[in-house]
């Protein structure tokens, strides 16, 4: 399973965010979604997409050893080892950490769980392993 | 408590700047649902009569629904409503895009702007915080530019809502603007805001929006999407949108043509889906959560002149295209994207210039009046006008006043042929003879617009020269549609896919806890229907029977051509058609609600004492 | 020979003998228009005629054993 995106399939529904902060917070809440969209209006006319490629770099970077792969391959943070220091979400080259109240200091980060490319309804996020079959 | 809602109304007074909350009361919630139905409950208990429209008493009122902002497709509507400078009375409309998620995220169920503040100010909402930013370097531009600069000022997630040039020169069909090519376009909820100076709203929040059961609306989001994407008319209508419209209403002769002269433009393919999308469109434009977005980003050109602009809608290519005489979608499109701009109702807007082109061609109103000759088919000219108006200049001015003072001005008979119910422009289905259809617009609450009941398939299905069950129709849509502005979603997935609109109320239990039936939220859809009848018959003098009444030229003459060319309705059956919707629905023979109506929908307290 | 009829959207309540798809048998090969006339439909409800997945006019003709399927109109914005 890997995360891709075609942004001239892209509606800027945000689907995508609401369906992230569901499955993973149980929160009506695109505000705590582990990825974004962005519309450029009037120029150039599109949206982009700001998603976790699973690189490790946060990882990498983590003072505390509390960012570790899982058996899928994603990244994810373990809460209780996490300080707080927010070094991965600054290193983050896709800026996609991201920080929310609720969550206190450690940030939220894409699980890789693949809702949104189940339910993205224009086929802009798909899966480029062909694991999950775009909508579209 | 009940779930689902954000939780507050905020109270925002511009006279002293200062805002306030007070809890969502849970009576309102079972009786008014949201959205639509906060809208109209809040105007009833807050604006006096004898209230102006641009005065400082009047009052603009903006809530999110129950169903807003959720993973259910189409969730991104937002309800606005104040006292209607076109018409006097009540006032509504509803916009799409993505405000009503983050105004629910920022606590708001509905937002009260009242009072008038000295200087032209950005209201901003960061949370439940509130603060004034001064608007007057932007106050003058068009809505692209505004939304833009706040966006760079603010953050790129903001939601902004914005008047341009035609609310600030007080045309009376202003409209708001959102996220590049959303409106809160009818009745002049955009001139309220323009009259109080507030240049934008700005709204960000990060709240939760409760829900009774997050697990079970990720699954009723899921498999609504699932279904709404199964239906048979997806992959054939999603592409390409309203405009798919076109040729079934050329085809039997519903598309306004030459204001309103006939129901089908020569050439009318130019404007149909399949052309925009080969001429137009680049990318979809989608509000909250939408599997069928039917926003069409692309650009409009006139004389190698471009605009970028989402749409047009099958309004605005009524309106904007076949009215206007012009048959080139991307001429449309074009036009389109200036209305856009200038903060103008397209549907109005195009009605208007429309009249004004009818007057110039029947040597009503001269070229040097008008300030050049208006011919149908003269894109540029309609452009140039649409500017007049929206900087109110020359004849521009007193188009501004809508069609129904322009007409009364220039008089010569041209009265007759300007379309409008109640003081608002009628929009885009000729239906003189489609009984259901007239009666719609005769009846809907703010006046000659198509959205609260469109009966054109049912008169085409059942006969037009049939009466049986037209009243009955138009009843029963003027529940079902407006439901959807109360629950705070779009009524697409039903109107465009197919889905069946009372699986509906399947999601009021995961969302709020409380379980409704079809039938149950169809009775609040009656009491808000009421109410705002009521409103219009508190704030609008002599309101009553002749408030209903089609214009002239729908009792007076046939289409000039086309498949229904000569026929028409008289006026004893429009009256026949009103007398037998006022028994239906309880009302007096001069269309006033009655009391035991009144008393049986919990309104009690707007029976005249 | 015959085709099948089959109606999708908010048409259907107008034809209760319609609401599952329904077999119209044709003495010789017909227009979509003979078809609607036939059953009962005017030719300029539909907001749409598929035939193979593919739209057609009132006067294609379907060929044997095809299934027309009838969308609905929208109702604009």
């Amino acid at each position: 399973m890997k995360l891709a995106y075609a942004a001239d399939k892209c509606s800027g529904c945000r689907a995508c965010e609401l369906v992230c902060a569901l499955e993973n917070f149980s929160a009506l809440n695109p505000k705590k979604a582990a990825l974004r969209v962005s519309g450029h209006f009037p120029v150039p006319g599109r949206y982009t997409l700001a998603f976790c490629d699973q690189c490790g770099t946060c990882a990498e970077v983590c003072p505390t050893n509390a960012i570790n792969k899982d058996e899928n391959g994603a990244w994810l943070i373990n809460g209780e080892d996490c300080i707080g220091c927010g070094i991965c979400a600054l290193e983050c080259p896709k800026d996609v950490m991201y920080l929310h109240d609720d969550n206190g200091s450690v940030p939220i980060k894409c699980t890789h769980c693949g809702k949104c490319m189940e339910y993205c309804p224009t086929g802009a996020l798909f899966d480029a392993d062909g694991a999950i079959l775009p909508r579209r | 408590m009940i779930s689902g809602y954000a939780g507050q109304t905020l109270r925002i007074n511009l006279n002293n700047r200062q805002s306030s909350t007070s809890p969502t009361p849970e009576s309102w919630k079972k009786e008014y649902l949201g959205g639509r139905g906060f809208v109209a409950r809040a105007f009833w208990e807050e604006i006096k009569p004898g209230t102006l429209p641009l005065g400082p008493e009047n009052k603009i009122f903006i809530a999110p629904g129950p169903y807003s902002g959720q993973f259910l497709s189409s969730s991104g509507k937002l309800h606005f409503g104040a006292l209607s400078p076109a018409t006097g009375g009540y006032g509504d409309s509803n916009m799409g895009g993505h405000m009503s998620l983050e105004l629910k995220q920022a606590g708001i169920d509905l937002l009260i702007i009242e009072g008038m503040a000295d200087t032209p100010v950005t209201i901003v909402i960061d949370n439940g915080a509130v603060s004034f930013r001064d608007a007057s370097a932007y106050w003058e531009s068009d809505t692209y530019v505004s939304e833009r600069r706040l966006k760079e000022e603010l953050g790129e997630e903001w939601q902004i809502a914005v008047i341009g040039p035609a609310a600030v020169h007080g045309v009376v069909y202003a409209c708001i603007q959102h996220d590049f090519g959303r409106q809160a376009g009818r009745t002049g909820v955009g001139t309220v805001m323009g009259s109080k100076k507030v240049k934008a709203i700005a709204v960000r929040g990060s709240k939760d929006i409760p829900l009774a059961n997050p697990r079970a609306a990720l699954a009723a989001g899921e498999k609504f999407m699932d279904a709404v994407m199964k239906q048979p008319g997806y992959t054939h209508w999603q592409p390409y949108g309203t405009p798919e419209v076109v040729p079934w209403a050329s085809g039997v002769g519903v598309m306004p043509t030459r204001n309103f002269q006939t129901g089908q433009i020569e050439g009318y393919n130019g404007l149909n889906g399949p052309t925009m999308k080969e001429k137009v469109t680049e990318i979809d434009k989608g509000c909250t959560s939408c599997a069928i977005p039917c926003g069409k980003w692309g650009p409009g050109v006139v004389n190698g002149k471009v605009k970028p602009q989402e749409g047009p809608e099958y309004e605005s290519i009524a309106l904007l295209g076949s009215n206007l005489g012009i048959n080139d979608i991307q001429q449309v499109a074009y036009l389109n994207g200036v209305c856009d701009e200038l903060g103008l109702d397209s549907i109005s807007a195009g009605n208007v210039v429309a009249w004004a082109m009818e007057c110039y061609e029947k040597g009503y109103v001269a070229a040097e009046e008008l300030g050049r000759p208006m011919r149908f088919g003269d894109a540029e000219a309609a452009a140039w006008m649409f500017e007049e108006i929206a900087y109110g200049r020359g004849f521009g001015k007193l188009l501004g006043q809508g069609v129904k003072a322009a007409a009364a001005k220039v008089g010569r008979g041209s009265e007759t042929f300007a379309m409008q119910i109640k003081g608002l422009e009628i929009s885009g289905y000729e239906a003189r003879y489609a009984p259901a259809m007239m009666l719609s617009y005769m009846t809907c609450d703010v006046g000659g617009h198509h959205n609260r009941s469109w009966a054109v398939t049912f008169d085409i299905a059942t006969g037009r020269e049939n009466f049986e069950g037209k009243a009955e129709r138009v009843v029963w849509l003027q529940h079902v549609r407006p439901l959807y502005d109360t629950l705070g979603c779009c009524r697409f997935p039903w109107v465009e896919a197919g889905i069946e609109p009372s699986t509906y109320a399947d999601f009021m239990e995961p969302i709020t806890g409380v379980k409704w039936t079809w039938d149950e939220l169809l009775t609040v859809s009656e009491r808000i229907w009421n109410l705002t009848r009521m409103i219009s018959v508190r704030h609008v003098p002599g309101f009553g029977r002749a408030s209903d009444l089609p214009p002239a030229r729908w009792t007076l003459e046939g289409h000039v051509d086309g498949p229904t060319a000569g026929k028409h309705f008289t006026p004893a059956q429009a009256d026949e058609l009103l007398d037998r919707y006022y028994a239906l629905r309880g009302w007096d023979s001069n269309g006033i609600p009655r009391a035991e109506k009144l008393q049986e929908l919990n309104l009690g307290f707007c029976v005249a004492k | 020979m015959y085709v099948i009829l089959r109606l999708e959207g908010h048409i259907r309540e107008f034809y209760p003998h319609l609401q599952e798809p329904t077999t119209i048998f044709l003495s010789r090969p017909a227009t979509v228009a003979e078809i609607l006339g036939q059953a009962g439909i005017p030719a300029e409800l539909p907001g749409a005629v598929l035939c193979g997945k593919l739209r057609v006019g009132l006067d294609h003709v379907p060929e044997d054993g095809q299934e027309l399927v009838l969308l609905s109109p929208l109702a604009g914005g």
